[in-house]
């Protein structure tokens, strides 16, 4: 290599080196949030550490915790609003040698709930496993859940989830022994782990099919089975019916279960028959069969497909703000003035903030730091005094765009994105009625809103909170 | 002159933005970009009187940011889970924190297993798998080894105890070519022993950092033996050996990331080289090295550079009266600056600008900057929560 090349090589790489310290590792920082989750989603935990591989995993409908539509919670402020709500069930692979866990050889379970906590509910998860004979149709405890099972299932292992434990059960009603339970989010969750030692739980690890009835009841210490009467009418300690018409002694005792709720209206008061529950098919190995894990399955183009459509309709209906955005710094000067003239003009306030936020997304990175820290005080500021006012969602949406635009590593805002697009939802709920739901400006509205809160769990990993926001938007729109 | 407040400029710029502005300006966030502000200025105008006199700031900043980091660490914890034991729900839902030495550990069972065999968040947190993962490789590239000595957050205890002590008692010279083999030779043993158990074997049983940090419940006969080799490791090679050698014991002889980060130290951008005309072969950079990077045979076979664990601390430039030491560019062969001096002033502020020892030096506090602060700010918020109580 001729000596005029070398030298050319040579400054080319002092430059890149000038340029990785000076700027190189400022701009990694700044970028990380991105390059990290970019890298995350080829990255995982072994499945042992993490309950193992999904085998599968049932949504059950939501806001259906009334039994067959006729029960209703005590009135006791301790059972709160969908705390019996049955929204996942996810199945796991059993593991064997889970390295740093309490057991090597166990199988996970986990049901996710609306709303917590965990201890006003009693939770019966009855398991068939299709390599093992005989059987039980009748109920743990008897007289309990008033149901009876499948005759084609009958369950050979019962998990009985109450008081902060698990405990699990054979066929034969005999304890086998405690299981590893776990709460998270404020009992929304719950993790079961069976530890496998018992030869016949090993059954498991050859299964090619489970079946799982899943209900849910509210828990009463003294009461058989740990199920909470239902009465005709309410009080602080039982459930009652909605109208004491709908009563009746053969009633389930469960609020909610994990399948289609018209099973529990199945029982028969004149051939005095208890309803009967079907469980839910879940298929052992699928990972291992196909080759690609249970979570490899979603339809991304069909989700960004209906999340444009629903910005469609929400555009056609929504106030024209584009005008207001594309000269950001005449609306940030007629902002001003105005909140100059009234500085308790919030819905002003809102709007300065927002566009004090798109300026710092024009701006260099120090400025956009600075700008968008400006935007939230005002965001905040204007939320604040709009709490309960008329015009508390279009400021809440205003705060809660910003929220959602702005890099979550970097400002850490989607949590209140979250909030914000929970409440205008909800404010939007209660506020309107039937009717004027339904008109097509509200529901696009709503719909849109669902899909942003969507797009704001998936951003902070909360994938059940995810699909149940895009499951509400699809039922608005399609 | 120019050159040196045109780094302090710019560092000051970084600061400004890294820590005050991204903490909305919080008492604690300012006083730390002054504490910075003045290390960084001290570092690079003392430089310009005596080269190497730079490791004593980066040494400041390392105990400090190391006692800093355990502080927030153990609030952190504390509030998440209340207390530093790590929890059977913690584990069971991978919440685990990630931290570098795992990187070799992990490693080779990625690439076979595909799976990262430790209970901690993929993406999310500031110590997740993917983020840890980035800044060892962005590090290795423009540092090498030098992240043991600028920007790791337990290096701080070492090299602080390493100063306690007035006097050597311990000469441990003679034997840094067996501690430099007993260290690669664990490293093997631990990846391999991760590989067979997929587990990492080194933060299960030796990392003695558990002391400060998180560890597991001691409620069973194998949680007890972790205990007392995790208690007794810190005492031993981080507090007691340290001053009595006056090394950084465990970062040379136990910890695994420090033996990989030599191994791939081979991609950085930046190598120590020592220039054999000048070296009169006095030893005295040998004996201040705390990583065992420089010993006789170094000197006497005319090496050009230290062995592989060279962290790049600056002690042997400090050190050397020849002023035979300096930090280059690693595809530059020759010692020092190897070009002419400019005539102008402006190619001179260049030439400075461009001076090797200077952009590491850069480069390293911009890592120790952006590191330190969240973790920084949030200990000293809670310090002075403490004393006002």
């Amino acid at each position: 290599m001729s000596e005029k090349l070398k030298t050319f090589f040579r400054k080319i790489r002092i430059a890149g080196v000038v340029f990785t310290c000076f700027l190189g590792v400022s701009l990694f920082y700044i970028f990380s949030g991105n390059l990290t989750n970019i890298v995350g989603r080829y990255l995982h935990v072994l499945p042992s550490y993490l309950g193992g591989e999904v085998a599968g995993s049932v949504y059950d409908t939501t806001a259906d915790d009334n039994g067959s539509g006729i029960l209703v919670y005590p009135t006791n402020a301790a059972f709160e609003d969908g705390a019996m709500d049955i929204i996942r069930y996810t199945v796991h692979e059993p593991v064997t040698q889970g390295k740093w866990q309490k057991s090597s050889e166990y199988w996970q379970l986990v049901l996710e709930y609306m709303n917590g906590p965990a201890k006003v509910r009693n939770t019966m998860i009855y398991i068939d496993l299709d390599n093992l004979e005989g059987g039980s149709t009748e109920p743990l405890f008897d007289a309990a859940e008033n149901v009876t099972f499948d005759m084609e299932h009958p369950w050979d292992f019962a998990v009985w989830i109450c008081g902060g434990q698990a405990k699990v059960y054979d066929s034969e009603k005999n304890p086998i022994y405690q299981t590893e339970y776990y709460e998270e989010n404020g009992g929304k969750v719950i993790k079961i782990r069976i530890p496998l030692w018992n030869k016949n739980l090993q059954a498991v690890y050859a299964s090619r099919k489970t079946y799982h009835y899943v209900i849910t009841g509210g828990y009463s210490e003294f009461d058989r089975g740990g199920f909470m009467p239902i009465e005709k009418r309410r009080t602080l300690s039982r459930g009652g019916t909605k109208s004491s018409k709908d009563y009746n002694a053969l009633i389930p005792k469960i609020y909610d279960i994990l399948g289609d709720n018209a099973q529990l209206a199945t029982w028969n008061k004149d051939e005095f028959t208890k309803a009967v529950i079907h469980p839910v098919e879940i298929e052992m190995h699928p990972y291992f069969e196909s080759g690609k894990p249970w979570h490899g399955e979603k339809s991304e183009q069909s989700e960004q497909a209906f999340i444009n459509k629903v910005t469609e309709e929400y555009a056609k209906y929504a106030p024209n703000t584009e005008n207001m955005f594309a000269n950001v710094d005449d609306s940030v000067a007629d902002f001003k003035q105005k909140l100059k003239e009234n500085p308790d003009d919030y819905v002003s306030m809102a709007y300065y903030g927002s566009c004090l936020a798109i300026q710092g997304g024009q701006s260099s990175v120090i400025q956009a730091v600075a700008l968008v820290n400006q935007a939230f005080e005002y965001l905040d500021k204007a939320a604040e005094l709009a709490k309960d006012k008329p015009e508390e969602i279009e400021v809440l949406a205003n705060r809660a765009s910003v929220a959602y635009s702005v890099p979550n590593d970097v400002f850490m805002k989607t949590e209140t994105a979250v909030a914000d697009f929970t409440r205008i939802i909800s404010l939007y709920k209660n506020g309107l009625s039937e009717e004027e739901l339904a008109k097509p400006e509200n529901k696009s509205a709503v719909a849109y809103y669902y899909t942003m809160l969507y797009l704001c769990h998936q951003r902070l990993n909360q994938e059940t909170q995810a699909v149940l926001a895009l499951q509400e938007a699809k039922k608005l729109i399609e | 002159m120019i050159s040196s407040l045109i780094l302090c400029l710019m560092m000051g710029i970084l600061i400004f933005f890294f820590v005050p502005l991204m903490s909305n300006f919080s008492i604690s966030s300012v006083i730390y970009a002054v504490f910075l502000m003045y290390l960084y200025v001290r570092m690079t105008f003392s430089e310009r009187k005596k080269p190497g006199s730079s490791a004593k700031y980066r040494s400041i900043f390392q105990i400090t940011f190391a006692v800093g980091f355990c502080i927030a660490f153990i609030a952190d914890l504390y509030a998440s889970r209340g207390s530093m034991a790590i929890t059977e729900g913690a584990m069971s839902s991978a919440e685990i924190p990630f931290c570098h030495i795992a990187i070799p550990q992990v490693l080779v069972p990625l690439l076979i297993t595909k799976n990262i065999i430790f209970p901690a968040r993929i993406a999310g947190h500031y110590a997740s798998v993917a983020s840890m993962l980035l800044i060892w490789l962005v590090c290795t590239i423009v540092l090498g080894r030098g992240w043991c000595s600028w920007v790791c957050f337990y290096g701080g205890w070492e090299e602080g105890f390493s100063k306690a002590g007035k006097k050597r008692r311990i000469n441990l010279l003679p034997k840094n070519k067996e501690i430099r083999e007993f260290s690669f030779g664990f490293f093997a043993f631990i990846v391999l022993a991760s590989l067979c158990e997929l587990a990492c074997t080194y933060c299960e049983w030796f990392c003695p950092f558990k002391l400060v940090t998180e560890f597991s419940p001691i409620d069973s006969i194998p949680s007890l033996i972790g205990a007392v080799m995790f208690i007794g490791l810190f005492l031993g090679l981080v507090v007691v050996m340290p001053i009595l050698t006056k090394r950084r014991t465990q970062c040379s002889a136990l910890c695994p990331f420090g033996a990989f980060a030599s191994l791939t130290d081979g991609i950085s951008m930046f190598k120590m080289k020592i220039d054999t005309d000048k070296c009169k072969g006095c030893m005295k950079c040998a004996q201040v090295c705390p990583f065992g990077a420089i010993d006789i045979k170094t000197i006497q076979d005319k090496k050009g550079s230290p062995e592989l664990t060279c962290a790049k601390c600056g002690e042997c430039v400090r050190a050397c009266p020849e002023k035979a030491i300096s930090i280059g560019f690693r595809f530059d062969h020759k010692c020092g600056s190897s070009a002419q001096k400019s005539k102008t002033k402006f190619g001179r502020v260049i030439q400075e600008l461009l001076e090797p020892a200077q952009l590491f030096r850069f480069a390293a506090f911009s890592f120790s900057v952006v590191m330190s602060s969240n973790f920084m700010t949030r200990a000293m918020n809670l310090i002075v929560r403490a004393i006002i109580k």
